[in-house]
């Protein structure tokens, strides 16, 4: 038996992973893979709290996470894709698009 | 342990199933060859990104580490009940009962990003 403070300090850590990648780096992609990797931290939060309260409410919460999730990698990285296109970078510093 | 297959199928399926999949495809399309230039020099933004993160860090380790972490009462669904109902079958209910107007409605916003990501992904032509 795995003590719960163990998995939630797992989870900080992939959390802090996530938002390190996202201030960091400077590759959409990887930016993207970042924020994917905070939400399935706290998916893990998530499971963790509903088994040590014997709740069933965290993980139809990870269901509905991970299908708004899902819908996000899609649209995000069709947005990518045709930004790509007009700007042939993947750098974030380049999609000043709205800026002007 | 925690109990919670459909978690871990799930997981697999979506993440190494579809998530990456879909991710392979795109950086086959994306064929960007200056990803050397990306690499930042160190700079006060990093050392800052740095700090945060390490101060929000110990900020959620403090947390759940913390000996009077309230977690409020139990749920209804105690390790005996998961193991002779199954974690599937609860979560199904669950999902068709008190939570289906939640379902209907991720059911649309699923359908909403599919139909924006082939709008927003085509090819214009002039």
């Amino acid at each position: 038996m795995i003590p719960i403070e163990h998995i939630l300090l797992l989870s900080a850590l992939l959390f802090i992973i996530g938002v390190l990648g996202v201030m960091l780096r400077r590759n959409v992609i990887v930016m993207f893979m970042s924020i994917e990797l905070m939400l399935n931290a706290v998916n893990l939060s998530f499971v963790t709290f509903a088994r040590s309260l014997d709740s069933m409410t965290g993980v139809v919460f990870i269901f509905f996470i991970i299908v708004v999730a899902a819908a996000e990698a899609v649209v995000g990285l069709s947005i990518i894709l045709s930004i790509f296109r007009t700007r042939k970078t993947l750098n974030i510093d380049e999609f000043n698009l709205l800026k002007w | 342990m925690l109990n919670a297959e459909f978690v871990a199928v799930i997981q697999v399926l979506v993440y190494a199933g579809a998530i990456m999949v879909l991710f392979l495809f795109v950086l086959m399309l994306l064929s960007s060859k200056d990803s050397e230039k990306y690499v930042n020099k160190w700079s006060v933004g990093k050392i800052l990104a740095g700090l945060l993160s390490l101060g929000i860090f110990i900020q959620i380790a403090g947390l759940f580490t913390a000996n009077e972490l309230q977690l409020g009462s139990k749920g209804e669904y105690p390790l005996e009940v998961v193991e002779e109902v199954g974690s599937i079958t609860l979560i199904g209910r669950l999902l068709f009962t008190d939570y289906i107007l939640s379902f209907e409605i991720i059911a649309i916003l699923l359908l909403v990003a599919v139909i924006g990501a082939v709008v927003i992904a085509k090819r214009r032509f002039q």
